[in-house]
């Protein structure tokens, strides 16, 4: 069974894109089979992530949704350029150009997409997981990606303004009851180091907190040069993901 | 044989469409009382200070009982 996982977040810059591809690399780690699908609409960047260029993405995620190509066409298979021993990363990544962004965003995703692209990816690469990055707000076409996947994660910042979007977002999550879990990212190391943080996170928006991950400038200072994770592998940002990916793998998986 | 392609047809059949019609209608149906999501907000902000404090009166403890056995 293929699981979809959409991440999720109120604001923008919460690190829904570095999240999501170490996110996918750890999982593959585990030896699992793993999509990864752009659907940051307006500003597409998991490509910068993988360090894949635009240039060489001569096919993208915006032909297959207007049925201008095949899967096949569009899906980068990027196991070997990252030098993965085990698992599988596949990469779907949507178009920068400013028309196909318009007509995207015109037009919207159509509903069945995400179920469909989803089945497509199971049964063309025998994929375990497909995570969708998503547009950040409450806009419908991000709802229908969340919605429309098995679990959603939403991203968190411990600001003021990002804990009132994700508390209202939570309640409109709770209305359709969708299994949502957060992930708090960019912690103040301080606040990071308070046991009661997860409890209190969980209590105020009525979903688990999976992981806290604080702040480290090192992950500001890589610079969304290929996938953290992968260069510093014993770094204490690489533990937390892994900590979130065994629980994806233990609970949702 | 080549294998087998997948492409994706996009439809207008409002019966794929009965999701967006729902996030849409509860959008525009949501009464949200503000005043309330902010007081919660604050609640918890202030709880989450109490907790800081306390670890940095701990760790102020500790740092002091350090010196202390130095």
């Amino acid at each position: 069974m293929v699981v979809g996982i959409a991440i999720h977040s109120y604001r923008g810059g919460t690190g829904k894109s570095t999240t999501t591809a170490n996110l996918a690399v750890m999982l593959a780690l585990y030896d699992k089979k793993v999509a990864t699908v752009d659907l940051d609409l307006t500003s597409p960047g998991l490509h910068v992530i993988y360090q894949v260029s635009q240039s060489i993405m001569k096919v993208t995620l915006n032909d297959y949704v207007f049925g201008r190509a095949a899967l096949e066409d569009v899906v980068i298979d990027l196991t070997n350029q990252l030098g993965l021993p085990k698992g599988k990363i596949y990469f779907l990544g949507a178009s920068m150009k400013p028309e196909e962004i318009a007509k995207l965003l015109k037009e919207g995703y159509s509903e069945q997409f995400f179920k469909e692209v989803t089945r497509q990816l199971g049964e063309a690469y025998g994929v375990d997981f497909v995570i969708f990055d998503t547009h950040p707000g409450l806009n419908e076409d991000t709802l229908l990606a969340v919605l429309s996947s098995d679990v959603s994660i939403m991203m968190m910042r411990m600001d003021k303004q990002d804990i009132t979007g994700t508390y209202v977002t939570a309640q409109v999550l709770r209305k359709f009851n969708k299994t949502s879990y957060v992930v708090l990212n960019m912690v103040p190391p301080n606040m990071a180091k308070a046991v009661e943080l997860r409890s209190e996170v969980s209590k105020l928006l009525g979903i688990p907190v999976i992981g806290v991950v604080p702040f480290y400038p090192e992950i500001l200072q890589h610079r969304s040069r290929g996938v953290f994770i992968l260069k510093h592998p014993k770094h204490p940002y690489t533990l937390r993901i892994k900590e979130v990916v065994e629980f994806i793998i233990n609970n949702i998986g | 044989m080549a294998p087998k392609k997948h492409y994706f047809t996009r439809t207008q059949d409002s019966r794929t469409q009965e999701l967006r019609k729902k996030i849409s209608d509860t959008l525009l149906s949501t009464q949200t009382n503000i005043d309330e999501v902010e007081k919660k907000v604050s609640s918890f902000e202030k709880r989450l200070e109490e907790i800081l404090d306390r670890l940095d009166d701990l760790e102020n403890r500790l740092k002091k009982l350090e010196e202390l056995l130095e």
